[in-house]
């Protein structure tokens, strides 16, 4: 095995936890257009499965690449295991890479794309054998192996292509939308396959990509990018629950967008006059009185009532549509705003007809009002979720 | 009627018949259409290409000059055996053709031919045409006429080599053309060396045809890259140069090699006058000046399918290589040129194809040591008039050229097809 040899005094003093990587201050730009990555600082734990999410463009592909060794960064330093990676070559970095198209080698077999970095790293045949075997085990293809990888199915591409780069025991594993290929139904089940990989394994992994189901369901934490910078970062259950830009909630699943204007606020709670209604939220982060805002309710917190209940925002059903577990309602509210709601199946009124008078209720601590963007247009995610 | 024509299950057809009636129609005429669109090419190739082929594959092995100089020969000498010397009536045919035929250029072609196979039957022949005509009356005994203008008639070689001549096809020109001969007697023995020169040409020519190949293989191969790798602006810059040599003629391309490579050219002189050297260089009208006209005439031929080929390989493959450990000269060998392999083959292929062919170059800018196979095709053509000899030449040339483009097919086309 190759090792990163550390040389004495470099390393952070031994106060866990210690990161096994660390960008520090990391930007980069190419000679024409915007920079791609503004002055980025993030740490990655040991054993934690770290997902950059974002839009196409947003910087997360270029900051995996930077790691991996394939661009370089224009300022700022990248530390792996505390040492500084600008002068070491990609190849000498140790660490494991799954490509979005799994980059498996068309003229070998399966086992020979495996044992590939056993023989970069001059390890003897019988030994290299049996640690191909065991990784092809480990992803259940052992029985493939002198297939070559075009007589293989997607799925399993991949998992040729994790084993390839799980193989060497590499520091830490990258991954490059590397289900993105993939039809939707197997891409569930190999999210699964490889989270459970990365808990037996206790692997450190840095994962990209555009859907935030994806990154919800595997990660342990996720930097939400942004035109080049990390939007927030924290745990699925975090990101999800208490968004803290209107970007993140818009990225990570479904909201309710309001604009309005903050009129007054009493502790964690504000009133946010909008057109027509006034409305009960929580700030989020440093607001005062007058402050442009963007509500953001997600559709399950939304509670259906009878029309002109107190409390309740008076609205009418524009249409509903049946998805067997649940339902989802558009509603109209507000002079024109269009509200959706999504309502358990047992919460469903028997009949509801299009044009129907109902009211709309929601707890204030799920109505989250946060600082509207400067320009709507230029931060507004395109939905990628499928 | 469209219950005849067509199946009455199928809903569409009984459905909408004047449509499917108007489609098939407008299919017929869609086709042809096409086949007279390719008429002329094909009529053009079948004139120009197919025709000459069959009569050089005839020209190759025909035997036909005794069947016209010396018919009455040619029908006399099947009913002999061929052992010991022919019988009467054969010698007397002899004696009768040989006037005829020297009233027309009939002797000549013959007495060549003859003596392809035995060396001093033209002086036979023609001595012994000179003296029966001189005799004026045919001769009573044609056989002791004969066998006193020269001995020669009373051996059996002379006979036996007519009796073979005799027959519609000969493997005579093949035979040479691989330094063979075919003894009066039938057996086949290595030709006297001064005749033995054709198994060096061809090792000449595939020698001279790979080193060519080679070379261009070496010096396309990381242009070809660089434009497959290159971005859109620079990959049309670039095609440029690799493009032009296809707007200016072969001829002037050749000659301006000559301005360059003479011994005083360009090349020479600005070396002197840099003091590299201090005596012209030997450039031209040898192996390295015609390898460098050679090398030039084929780069496009190499780089064009390597840079198709190479422009398919993602260069994700080389970055795969380099995460798993491979420095970047490693990762080129195991990663990317294994990829590679099919368009190298292409390459390879189609430049030795071209080079086996090459015949003005050498013309120009070699010298006597550097002729190939298709130089001895035209010397063979246009000068000695052996038509045999270069269209065998030419159909070994031909079957070289197959061989390799199967080969090829073979090697690199069932490997090559990743997909």
């Amino acid at each position: 095995m190759l090792h990163v040899s550390i040389p004495p005094g470099s390393v952070a003093p031994s106060m866990p936890p210690i990161p096994i990587v660390r960008y520090d201050r990391v930007s980069k730009s190419y000679t024409r257009g915007a920079p791609v990555v503004r002055d980025l600082s993030l740490d990655i734990m040991p054993g934690e499965f770290l997902t950059l999410l974002g839009p196409s463009g947003s910087g997360k592909t270029t900051t995996l690449m930077m790691l991996a060794g394939f661009d370089e960064p224009s300022e700022g330093q990248i530390y792996l295991n505390g040492r500084d990676l600008a002068d070491v070559p990609a190849y000498r970095r140790n660490l494991g890479v799954v490509f979005q198209n799994y980059a498996l080698f068309p003229h070998l077999s399966v086992a020979d794309n495996v044992g590939y970095p056993l023989r970069m790293r001059g390890i003897r045949r019988a030994q290299a054998g049996e640690k191909v075997r065991a990784a092809l085990d480990m992803v259940r293809l052992g029985a493939f192996a002198e297939r070559k990888p075009t007589q293989l199915s997607g799925g399993q591409q991949q998992r040729v292509a994790l084993a390839r780069a799980l193989v060497f025991e590499p520091e830490m594993v990258l991954m490059d939308e590397p289900l993105g290929a993939l039809d939707k139904q197997l891409r569930e089940h190999m999210q699964v396959e490889m989270k459970d990989l990365q808990r037996r394994l206790g692997l450190t992994v840095l994962y990209v990509t555009h859907d935030q189901g994806e990154a919800l369901a595997m990660s342990d934490r996720v930097a939400v990018f942004n035109n080049g910078q990390i939007e927030q970062i924290g745990g699925p259950r975090e990101l999800y629950e208490a968004p803290l830009t209107p970007f993140v909630a818009q990225f990570i699943g479904e909201n309710n967008r309001l604009c309005g204007k903050i009129e007054a606020i009493k502790g964690n709670e504000c009133r946010v006059a909008l057109e027509g209604a006034h409305i009960v939220a929580s700030p989020v982060g440093t607001l005062a009185p007058g402050a442009a805002v963007e509500l953001s309710i997600r559709p399950e917190r939304m509670v259906l009532t009878a029309p002109g209940e107190a409390d309740a925002l008076p609205a009418s059903v524009i249409d509903v549509t049946y998805l067997g577990d649940h339902c989802r309602l558009r509603l109209s509210a507000l002079g024109g705003e269009t509200l959706m709601v999504k309502l358990p199946i047992q919460q469903v009124p028997e009949r509801l007809l299009p044009g129907q008078p109902v009211g709309v209720r929601w707890d204030p601590l799920h109505c989250r009002a946060m600082t509207a963007p400067a320009s709507a247009a230029g931060t507004r995610p395109q939905q990628e979720n499928d | 009627m469209t219950d005849m024509v067509f199946d009455a299950g199928n809903a569409d057809a009984v459905l909408r018949p004047s449509l499917r009636r108007g489609g098939r129609g407008a299919l017929w005429r869609r086709r042809l259409a096409g086949f007279v669109l390719v008429m002329p090419m094909l009529l053009f190739s079948l004139a120009l290409f197919g025709a000459p082929l069959v009569q050089t594959l005839w020209y190759a092995v025909a035997s036909p000059e005794v069947g016209e100089s010396l018919p009455h020969v040619a029908a006399q000498i099947r009913r002999w055996d061929g052992e010991g010397l022919p019988p009467d009536p054969v010698y007397a045919a002899m004696a009768g053709d040989l006037v005829e035929a020297g009233k027309t250029r009939a002797l000549f072609h013959l007495a060549s031919r003859l003596n392809y196979e035995l060396t001093g039957a033209r002086r036979l022949l023609t001595r012994t045409e000179t003296r029966l005509e001189r005799a004026d009356d045919p001769p009573q005994d044609a056989r002791a006429a004969l066998i006193a203008i020269d001995k020669e008639w009373g051996q059996p070689e002379i006979w036996q080599v007519v009796r073979r001549a005799a027959l519609p096809v000969t493997a005579h020109y093949f035979l040479s053309a691989f330094d063979l001969r075919q003894e009066p007697d039938g057996a086949i023995v290595a030709a006297p060396a001064e005749n033995a020169i054709f198994l060096n040409i061809m090792a000449r020519t595939l020698w001279m045809s790979s080193v060519a190949t080679a070379l261009a293989l070496l010096l396309g191969f990381p242009v070809a890259y660089l434009l497959a790798n290159a971005s859109a602006r620079w990959r049309g810059l670039l095609l440029i140069p690799v493009l032009l040599p296809f707007w200016v003629s072969l001829i002037a391309r050749l000659c301006a090699w000559i301005v360059l490579l003479q011994k005083d050219g360009i090349i020479n002189s600005s070396l002197i006058s840099l003091g590299v050297i201090d005596s012209p260089l030997p450039l031209l009208f040898n192996r390295l000046g015609t390898y460098i006209a050679m090398v030039h005439v084929l780069l496009p031929f190499v780089i064009l399918p390597l840079y198709s080929v190479l422009q398919a390989i993602p260069p994700t493959y080389m970055r795969a290589a380099s995460s798993l450990g491979a420095s970047p000269v490693r990762a080129f060998f195991t990663a990317y040129l294994p990829q590679a392999l099919p368009g190298l083959g292409a390459a390879a292929s189609l430049a030795f194809i071209i080079s086996i062919g090459f015949y003005v170059t050498q013309t120009l800018v070699g010298g006597p040591k550097e002729m190939m196979m298709s130089y001895f095709v035209a010397f063979y053509a246009t000068q000695t008039v052996n038509w045999g000899m270069a269209a065998a030449l030419a159909i070994i040339l031909m079957a070289i050229t197959l061989i390799i483009y199967v080969a090829s097919k073979r090697i690199f086309g069932a490997d090559g097809a990743q997909a």
